[in-house]
């Protein structure tokens, strides 16, 4: 009969606390399939920008031989926003915002990166004329955001 | 609302002491609270300062200024959602610590794991 009762028991809390437990109320989990790609994208970026900073890109000419690195980043910033897109958003609507606002920091990263580009395309970039700040500090923040679930 | 029709600041201070201001005074809210947005805002400061010489001392075209513009003021609604993000992320955290807790007691006392995300016994 104890046995029955404990039993039953153990019955109760699972059922009470497995759906809670299991769910994620405010925000998906990390995932190293969106943090990873965007960690590289953004230090990629940063490599990019300082050499803008420092001189690098001052002639417009210089945007065909930089071309490459602005694809390359993208590409891993648009991976990292299809798998934040695909990944499970979690059962509620403060979950499932959460990972909406984390898909648009990754956008917000791409568009930054882009106007940059275009800039350079046109007349390069010239150093110290705050051109470059935006890309840096947008793509620093998803990359927190990309990784602000990860384990400590 | 300041008069910004002659608002020429001086300096990145002066013009980050103006956004803040006038910032707050849209949020209703004190900026500063919130560390990091901060930070960005005073970096973003400095860079409108830049682009404003650079322009002046015809070093970019305008188009190009005006692009540059255009992007912090992209990075305003960024750091809106960011912040937004932010106060997400930590209650999921919170929420994960509170659960490790429970999800350990029940473990122990049971020898059923509930949270198996959470709580990682040693095996062996």
């Amino acid at each position: 009969m104890t046995a029955l009762v404990r039993s039953f028991r153990t019955a109760l809390l699972l059922a009470l606390l497995l759906p809670i437990a299991a769910c994620q109320l405010f925000s998906p989990p990390f995932d190293p399939n969106v943090g990873n790609p965007t960690t590289q994208a953004y230090q990629a970026a940063m490599q990019l920008v300082s050499e803008a900073e420092y001189g690098r890109f001052t002639e417009a000419a210089s945007f065909t031989e930089a071309a490459q690195r602005y694809a390359a980043i993208d590409a891993q910033l648009a991976t990292a926003k299809l798998r934040a897109e695909a990944g499970d958003g979690g059962s509620t609507r403060l979950s499932r915002r959460a990972q909406e606002l984390l898909v648009g920091q990754l956008q917000f990263c791409r568009d930054q990166l882009k106007r940059l580009a275009e800039t350079h395309r046109e007349e390069g970039i010239q150093p110290a004329a705050g051109q470059t700040g935006s890309v840096r500090r947008s793509c620093d923040m998803a990359a927190r955001a990309a990784n602000g679930m990860a384990p400590e | 609302m300041t008069d910004l029709s002659t608002f020429n600041p001086g300096s990145a201070d002066d013009l980050f002491r103006t956004i803040v201001r006038e910032g707050e005074q849209a949020l209703g809210r004190p900026i500063e609270n919130v560390k990091a947005v901060a930070g960005y805002l005073r970096d973003l400061a400095k860079d409108s300062i830049d682009t404003a010489s650079a322009l002046a001392e015809g070093r970019i075209s305008e188009r190009a200024a005006k692009r540059a513009f255009e992007g912090r003021q992209q990075e305003l609604l960024q750091i809106r959602e960011f912040v937004e993000l932010q106060a997400l992320q930590a209650a999921q955290r919170a929420a994960d610590a509170i659960f490790r807790v429970i999800g350990w007691a029940i473990l122990n006392r049971t020898g059923i794991n509930l949270a198996p995300g959470l709580v990682t016994p040693k095996s062996g």
